[in-house]
């Protein structure tokens, strides 16, 4: 999908509906992404460019790695995808499937979906963090995100008793 | 996820977004975050979301006295409450009825409508008995900022006072005990409501719905009447009607029902119908077509219980009043082991059908589910497929036979006979599929 030449996919070359309204969109490693319009506008700040008349240039995503890119055009397809279809069951698993994946690439695609703007993306990742964390011990919590414990003993006695309610 | 991180990315996101990540979690855990490090002590305290339910108290709790996890409760809703800085747009508890006695909630509430609370729940479970129902506080009244109101069992009586809601968009009310008068002249007076829920409501019978702004309608429950009236932009509308003991006593010569509930509902895009009977229950004749064509009606869904030949009426009467339907959806709810049905009679019944008109020249999808293989659901299938030039599948989904009955389910389902009428019948979309889902 992506291509490294720094010249434009030709729009005839593009696959499925190829009728439709394309737009490029470039990652922070210079890769060239051609999506359909639809696609690209899952993404609040891109409709909003589109909007204000860059729809025809190339679309420049500063923070976005390619690989990240690719993953998240991935989300954008498939839920353009099932907004026409209205399977919930289906996104539901497709949506589990998609979001099993490492903590570092979790983080990457937060950060993607909240600078691109895709609220459902955006919240599908921060579920995930949060059900990571459900359930767990701080030690657990810790040692997964790499949190450094900078709470002196004393400290850490003081914030249990003042949220005693909350750790029994 | 089994990996860990290289370096603390997580600590060091945007406010926002680990609030986000905060409020997707139960509150008792997001709590607990402020033990992780310094930069995490404060962070719960300022999600704009709080939620309290049974996961507030841990689940080793749960043999406790009822009385002794409710003051749990109570405490830990209070202490988060006291710690908890900034605004808070949406407030919920969702607790079992032994709270009703918690004179705390009306002191939370004026918290919180101090705070300019957006959204409020209040869900409270297992009340058997109406007398034993949360009274709703008065200060829930002098929230004046709340766009969104979920209610579920309590005794919702607003003080004299009380105007309106004036940015209300969403009410939700369920199990809640209330007159037909405060429901009218809270449903009239909140102008701005765009979505309206109404399940089992004690003490309606009349429901009189005034939306200017009203998009998504959905009523659930007993009643002797339903007026719609000036809602224009009611697009999405659900009718689940049961028995009212009243109506069999309603005067015959009481006003028809029909054009009261449909004249206003011409912009309909969805319609959904359960308890088609209801509109014939005041001995009212089933008119061929409504006074007024649905026009917009796109898709519609409706339960039929097809031994009542009023519902089969009712069902036909809509059908032809909406002629621009794409998708139809058919639940048939016959009663199950009662043959009800004689063929000849049945036969002569649909042969009328036929005479009247009626085109189908938007309908693609046809979904016909817990079918039995009765005279009638045959028949109005090969109603439909003699009418639907641009059909492109109609699905057939049979009754499901319990394990426990499977030795005599041809009684409750006469399948080989549905398939092989099936096939039989003709249709007029040359690209019509009949799918037969097992």
């Amino acid at each position: 999908m992506a291509s490294s030449s720094s010249s434009l996919p030709s729009p005839s070359s593009s696959s499925s509906s190829s009728s439709s309204k394309k737009l490029v969109l470039r990652s922070s490693d210079e890769k060239h992404f051609e999506v359909d319009e639809a696609v690209a506008l899952q993404s609040e700040m891109i409709k909003q460019m589109v909007e204000d008349g860059f729809g025809g240039d190339v679309i420049p995503l500063l923070n976005v790695s390619s690989n990240i890119l690719s993953k998240v055009i991935d989300y954008c397809k498939k839920h353009v995808d099932f907004d026409s279809k209205k399977k919930m069951d289906d996104r539901r698993r497709w949506d589990a499937e998609y979001i099993d994946v490492g903590v570092d690439e979790l983080y990457h695609l937060i950060m993607a979906a909240n600078y691109r703007n895709i609220k459902g993306l955006l919240d599908l990742t921060c579920q995930k963090v949060a059900d990571t964390i459900k359930g767990k011990k701080p030690k657990q919590i810790r040692i997964i995100f790499n949190i450094k414990n900078d709470v002196t003993p004393e400290g850490e006695q003081k914030i249990r008793k003042e949220h005693s309610w909350a750790f029994e | 996820m089994d990996n860990i991180l290289a370096q603390d990315v997580l600590s060091n996101l945007p406010d926002a977004i680990i609030q986000h990540i905060l409020v997707h979690m139960p509150i008792r855990d997001a709590v607990r975050t402020s033990i992780l490090s310094r930069g995490w002590r404060y962070k719960w305290a300022t999600i704009p979301t709080l939620e309290f339910d049974y996961r507030c108290i841990p689940t080793s709790s749960s043999k406790e006295d009822p009385l002794v996890k409710m003051e749990k409760f109570v405490n830990f809703v209070a202490r988060a409450l006291l710690l908890h800085t900034g605004p808070i747009d949406r407030f919920k508890i969702s607790h079992s009825c032994q709270l009703r006695s918690c004179s705390d909630i009306d002191q939370w509430i004026v918290f919180l409508s101090r705070n300019g609370i957006k959204e409020f729940v209040l869900e409270m479970w297992y009340c058997r008995d109406q007398e034993q129902q949360f009274v709703v506080p008065s200060s829930l009244f002098t929230c004046q900022n709340l766009r969104m109101l979920k209610l579920r069992n309590c005794v919702f009586i607003p003080p004299p006072t009380f105007k309106s809601f004036p940015c209300l968009r969403t009410l939700w009310l369920q199990c809640v005990t209330c007159t037909d008068d405060i429901m009218r002249s809270l449903i009239t007076s909140c102008t701005l409501l765009e979505k309206l829920f109404i399940k089992d409501i004690h003490g309606l019978s009349s429901l009189q719905v005034y939306g200017p702004n009203l998009k998504y309608l959905n009523v659930w429950g007993e009643f002797i009447e339903i007026f719609i009236q000036h809602s224009p932009l009611l697009v999405d509308a659900k009718f689940s009607l049961f028995y009212h003991p009243k109506i069999r006593n309603a005067d015959q010569n009481c006003i028809s029902m029909w054009p009261l509930v449909f004249d206003s509902l011409i912009h309909l895009e969805k319609l959904y119908l359960h308890g088609m009977w209801w509109f014939s229950s005041y001995g009212d004749h089933i008119p061929e077509r409504l006074p007024t064509t649905l026009i917009y009606l796109k898709n519609l869904d409706l339960c039929i219980a097809f031994h009542r030949s009023s519902e089969i009426l009712t069902a036909l009467c809509l059908i032809r009043s909406s002629p621009n339907i794409q998708l139809l959806k058919i639940r048939s709810e016959s009663l199950v082991g009662f043959n009800t049905e004689h063929p000849s009679d049945d036969m002569d019944f649909w042969e009328m059908q036929c005479h009247l008109g009626c085109s189908l020249n938007q309908l693609q999808i046809v979904i016909m589910k817990d079918v039995h293989g009765l005279v009638h659901e045959l028949q109005l299938i090969k109603f439909i497929l003699g009418r639907s030039p641009m059909l492109k599948t109609m699905t057939v989904i049979p009754f499901h036979v319990s394990e426990s009955l499977k030795d005599c389910a041809d009684k409750y389902i006469k399948e080989e006979h549905m398939l092989i009428e099936l096939v039989r019948f003709k249709r007029v979309s040359t690209q019509a599929e009949i799918i037969y889902v097992k």
